[in-house]
């Protein structure tokens, strides 16, 4: 029992810390947020395997996490209002070249970060080529050129 | 916003934007309460309790799985044993990892005592219990020293 109570309330931790950070620290953009994550992993796996090291109990957590995953994008896929509950919704920070301000405020995001983006993926130079930036759910940056 | 290939939802972002700032708080809250103790070894975690010259330092607070210790201290005044008898109900909770110096151990009825030997120099003695929870909830320790100085509190054991 143990396995499957740790399992979820770690899930549903982990969840709201990370839904709580906001959708930029998903992202892994720096040096600091990747380490991050790794050490956040480390922290975790002392609490999920315990003592146990049975393979039983790490199979029965795997189903644990992995069955916790499609309940959520079951019920986040029959309900709009849970999916922007549970993953947040994308938002557009950059509107026909000129920067969403307030929005960019509060997803902590620089100009220099969707430029950075728009030139990864299109090769371009200046805001004003950008007909649309958007904040996607996962913390990226999609870039929407003009034609 | 002129042809937005997304549904733009001013007032969710809004409401989310307040929500991840109350989130942190808490966040920052919890954090400043594990620095002062409230979630073991801290100042608000460490207590102590004294009495008839004997003093017990205990931690309030403590983690499941996380070693914590308890230290007795007393004066001894002439060579004899010193005892320390603990109730079984809140030792059957812990593992114990060490004790400092090392007793006998006699098991009595609902309790288990620790016998220690004593050497011939008066003075200030200690003893240390090196101990790790196995459970969480509140149990309550009663701890009696010399059978004649009994100390009772409680301990939080988090998850």
């Amino acid at each position: 029992m143990n396995s499957v109570v740790n399992g979820l309330i770690t899930y549903g931790f982990l969840w709201l810390i990370f839904r709580v950070a906001g959708k930029r620290t998903l992202s892994e953009t720096t040096t600091f947020d990747f380490i991050l994550l790794l050490i956040i992993s480390e922290c975790v796996q002392n609490a999920l395997v315990d003592s146990d090291n049975s393979f039983t109990h790490a199979a029965l957590l795997v189903v644990t996490l992995v069955g916790a995953d499609i309940l959520m994008s079951q019920i986040t896929s029959r309900s709009s209002l849970m999916e922007k509950f549970m993953n947040s919704s994308p938002a557009i920070i950059v509107d026909h070249g000129n920067p969403n301000a307030k929005q960019m405020k509060r997803s902590r995001i620089q100009v220099a970060d969707v430029l950075s983006a728009a030139r990864e993926k299109h090769g371009l130079e200046r805001l004003e080529q950008i007909k649309f930036a958007i904040l996607e759910q996962h913390g990226g940056i999609s870039i929407i050129p003009f034609d | 916003m002129e042809n937005a290939p997304i549904d733009t939802d001013d007032d969710f972002q809004r409401r989310e934007s307040i929500a991840e700032k109350i989130g942190w708080l808490l966040m920052g809250c919890l954090a400043i309460a594990s620095l002062i103790g409230l979630f073991g070894e801290g100042p608000q975690s460490e207590k102590s309790l004294s009495k008839n010259g004997v003093s017990i330092t205990y931690n309030h607070f403590v983690r499941n799985r996380a070693e914590t210790s308890l230290e007795i201290v007393y004066h001894q005044s002439q060579s004899s044993r010193l005892t320390v008898a603990f109730n079984n109900d809140y030792l059957f909770n812990l593992e114990l990892k060490s004790i400092l110096p090392k007793p006998e151990i006699i098991a009595a009825d609902h309790q288990t005592i620790f016998v220690f030997p004593t050497d011939s120099r008066s003075g200030e003695k200690r003893i240390r219990f090196f101990f790790e929870p196995q459970s969480f909830g509140r149990y309550t320790a009663n701890i009696s020293v010399k059978e004649d100085t009994t100390f009772s509190f409680d301990q939080i054991i988090y998850p």
